[in-house]
């Protein structure tokens, strides 16, 4: 590992100090004489190697610089074109240092040496940086096939170079003279040169640019070209054409400083031309593609913005804005508003709540937007009108503004929520594009609208499960929480509501000597409404027995008050009674209600079933004309049970009541428990008739009182009765 | 899951009304809308024939005391027959007997209309 490491480090550092040192080194070589005809086939390899690697430092050097910065096409060709001048302006000065040569490849003084390597090494540079530089641009977006093209124009480039060489330098003296020796070279070179075209075409970076940007990129494009035209003339012969012929070209000094390096920096400058030529035509062919290019961007850009919307919780308001906004920013619509049915007037009329480009009253005035409205709700499908002067709904506006419409439902399964409207400023403007893209607009607005409405649905659900359950507390607050500990007998009770809150009440009043007023009473329906008519009655129960408690006169009364407050199909009927806990009398009334059910210590059960109406029934005399009240007597162990109809209307699978039959044996069974044994034996033998049928059809009440009987006086009775 | 109708039918003067099935808080707007329907075209002399109904509950019960008033303040009446003994025995506990004439037959509730007997 250590080694590795070293080597990493070696490797980092390597070119940038392999590179002056080598090229020192060959230069004072050839300074001070170099090779000539005498010297053999190793020297002449070791110098040419020394150089490739020398020109191989400085291709890794010139990669690491361009590796690191990112810039811009327009910034890569303004990168090009100083590095061009820059470096063409240096290696003028080069040029301009005094010596020549002789004829071909005999220099006429040593410092030619200096001066060819100069130059060289200069535009040596140059060509790599234009091929890192604009390298950049070809592999935008690589792909495999794209990476493999690049290094294979690099490779190619490199050993066609090179074969020159092997001609050129090493072995010119051994090979056959002919087209036999330099064919592989040729074929090597057009190997290249078709790698060169292929990599000249990957243009990617274009589509993305801005017009401005692409402006600019013509221009430094055709200046590049320029330039580089320029470069590789200078180094032609091209001088001596226009005049002076005095001076050896300079691309003589590179053959002369290494004829491989010259083919090198002719093929990298060569590309860098083509590339230029290749954007600029491209550029000039995109041009008319930016404003399409741009609007597919926009598009993206709004869809982006949706799912934005998605993921926060929204107002309907800003998501009808946003559903107009988007046609008219994407570039498909010039207006654009909203429809939804008027749902509060009950007629089918459309308006509209959210425009862009347009006021309300203009569309009013322009489109029977109900009519368009109402066709899509019904047949689900766009609306796509061409020419508004052709269709009835619609009317041409003064200002030529309003030509063509599009109306497109943003439809759920079960619904069309809203229509989008979009219109245009000439006819037959909405071509199958943008049909498409503004239906999905509409589709992705249908779907951020009823997520919007199912998260309002769910909080409203919540916000009223909350009140219920608040109503539920304060409703079993109004029942009686403990039952009061009394000589005598014994009491049980509890109250079941089918839904949150029910309409069935009981309740028990200590009225003061020895007397105590009991209730079960049954709103009819239930739910919501019948709980508020319980809680009225709890409030007339605990003021009205107090000062009224016979059954009679608290009924009538009971009557009087609910018969004000009532609905008409709403009733009661209650069942009503006053015990008196040393003598065990009861005087008992029944309002409609069910029958309490009387069962005595051997068994024998009974309905009492005396005359009343429910409450609510008549609001005059003939509730008070009919009400009966029943007077009896406990014996010891006699049990009375309360009950509403929740009771005998329970049903099992099978739709059977579990009826009056059923409550009578289960509570001549349970008779010797005391009430609380007795509620309990009920409920369950109720619940085991429902079976899995639990939840409960209608609210359930139990109210049981066990008479144990006056101890002292019942022993009393026995011994007069004895003796 | 309504297993609830009802069926109009002119009988006479009067207008009978047959419910079938089970009349409770489900069903019972299905009833009240008939009636309603009736007073509206003026329809005044109602027999609710019950002899298909299998069940009521109280909300049942209220339906007919929903438009009673208006009824009778036009003279009409609605009047129950038929009634199954087990239907009847809700009808009665409540002490509908004594504000409705609950007869046995169709017939005998339109010689009380043609007797013009109200039961209060």
């Amino acid at each position: 590992m250590a080694i590795l490491s070293v080597f990493k480090r070696l490797w980092r550092w390597l070119p940038l100090i392999g590179f002056p040192l080598l090229f020192i080194g060959t230069t004072v070589f050839a300074f001070l004489g170099g090779l000539d005809e005498s010297s053999t086939l190793v020297q002449r390899i070791v110098h040419h190697a020394a150089l490739v690697l020398c020109f191989l430092c400085l291709w890794i050097t010139v990669a690491r610089l361009v590796h690191n910065s990112r810039p811009t096409p327009v910034q890569t060709f303004w990168q090009t074109i100083l590095a061009i001048l820059g470096i063409s302006f240096v290696a003028f000065l080069a040029f301009q240092i005094q010596g020549d040569f002789i004829e071909r490849s005999v220099p006429a003084a040593s410092i030619v040496h200096i001066k060819s390597a100069l130059l060289s090494v200069l535009l040596a540079g140059l060509s790599f940086f234009v091929v890192h530089r604009l390298g950049r641009l070809v592999r935008f977006r690589r792909t495999r096939t794209g990476e493999r093209n690049w290094r294979l124009m690099i490779l190619f480039i490199g050993v066609a170079s090179l074969s020159t060489a092997l001609v050129h330098h090493l072995f010119e003296s051994y090979l056959p003279e002919g087209l036999y020796a330099i064919l592989p070279i040729i074929v090597l070179c057009l190997t290249a040169i078709i790698f060169i075209l292929m990599n000249s075409v990957r243009l990617a970076w274009i589509v993305r640019l801005s017009l401005r940007g692409k402006g600019a990129a013509i221009g430094l494009g055709t200046a590049i070209i320029v330039l580089l035209v320029c470069v590789l003339a200078a180094l032609g012969n091209v001088g001596s054409i226009v005049g002076s012929a005095t001076l050896t070209p300079p691309g003589n000094f590179l053959l002369f400083y290494s004829t491989p390096l010259t083919v090198v920096t002719f093929f990298f400058l060569f590309f860098g031309l083509i590339y230029a030529l290749t954007s600029v035509l491209s550029l000039i062919f995109h041009l008319p593609t930016t404003a399409d290019y741009r609007r597919s961007t926009d598009e993206m850009v709004a869809m982006r913005t949706l799912s934005g919307l998605l993921r926060e919780v929204v107002e309907s308001e800003k998501l009808h804005q946003w559903a107009v906004s988007t046609p008219v920013e994407s570039g498909h619509a010039n207006t654009a508003w909203l429809t939804v049915q008027n749902l509060e007037s009950g007629s089918l009329t459309a308006h509209i709540v959210a425009s862009r480009n347009i006021e309300s009253k203009h569309i009013n005035e322009l489109c029977d937007i109900t009519a368009i409205h109402n066709t899509i709700v019904q047949t689900r499908e766009p609306v796509l009108i061409q020419d508004t002067l052709i269709d009835t709904r619609t009317r041409k506006s003064k200002s030529g503004k309003f030509e063509s419409l599009l109306a497109i439902p943003l439809s759920t399964r079960t619904e069309v929520l809203a229509v989008l409207f979009a219109s245009r400023d000439v006819i037959h403007a909405f071509e199958r594009e943008d049909v498409e893209a503004i239906g999905v607009f509409a589709s992705q607005a249908t779907l951020v609208l009823e997520n919007a409405r199912l998260l309002e649905a769910t909080i409203e659900r919540e916000r009223l499960a909350n009140e219920l359950a608040i109503a539920r507390d304060v409703q079993q607050r109004l029942l009686p929480q403990t039952m009061p500990d009394l000589p005598n007998l014994n009491l049980a009770a509890s109250s079941v509501a089918a839904r949150e809150v029910g309409g069935d009440y009981f309740d028990i009043l200590e009225l003061g000597e020895g007397e105590l007023a009991f209730i079960v009473a049954d709103v009819s329906g239930k739910g919501t409404s019948a709980a508020f008519y319980m809680a009225e009655m709890q409030g007339i129960f605990q003021a009205v027995a107090r000062i009224a408690p016979a059954p009679d006169i608290f009924l009538g009364h009971a009557n009087q008050a609910l018969g004000e407050s009532l609905e008409k199909s709403i009733f009661i009927t209650a069942i009503y009674g006053i015990i008196n806990c040393q003598s065990g009398r009861i005087a008992l009334a029944r309002a409609g209600h069910t029958p309490a059910v009387l069962v005595d210590a051997s068994g024998n059960a009974k309905l009492l079933c005396s005359d009343g109406l429910g409450i609510g029934l008549d609001r005059g005399e003939l509730f008070k004309n009919v009400l009966e009240v029943e007077h009896l007597e406990l014996k010891p162990d006699d049990l009375l049970v309360l009950y509403t109809d929740g009771v005998v209307e329970s049903r099992n699978h099978e739709g059977e009541e579990f009826g009056y039959d059923r409550l009578l044996q289960t509570v001549q069974a349970a008779r010797n428990e005391d009430a609380q044994g007795v509620h309990d034996s009920i409920r369950q033998t109720v619940d085991e008739f429902m079976g899995s049928n639990k939840s409960y059809d209608d609210d359930l009440t139990l109210l049981i009182i066990k008479w144990h009987g006056c101890k002292t006086l019942s022993s009393g009775t026995t011994q007069t009765s004895l003796s | 899951m309504s297993n609830f109708s009802v069926a109009f039918r002119d009988f006479d003067i009067a207008t009978i009304l047959t419910v079938y099935g089970e009349l409770d808080a489900h069903t019972a707007p299905e009833l009240e809308s008939a009636i309603k329907k009736c007073v509206n075209e003026g329809k005044i002399y109602l027999i609710v024939n019950g002899h298909g109904l299998d069940y009521i509950s109280s909300a049942g019960l209220g339906v007919f005391m929903a438009y009673i008033e208006e009824i009778r303040a036009l003279n009409g009446d609605i009047k129950i027959c038929a009634l199954k003994p087990k239907v009847f025995n809700v009808f009665d506990l409540l002490g509908f007997p004594r504000i409705y004439h609950i007869v046995k037959t169709e017939e005998e509730a339109l010689s009380l209309f043609n007797q013009g007997i109200q039961p209060v």
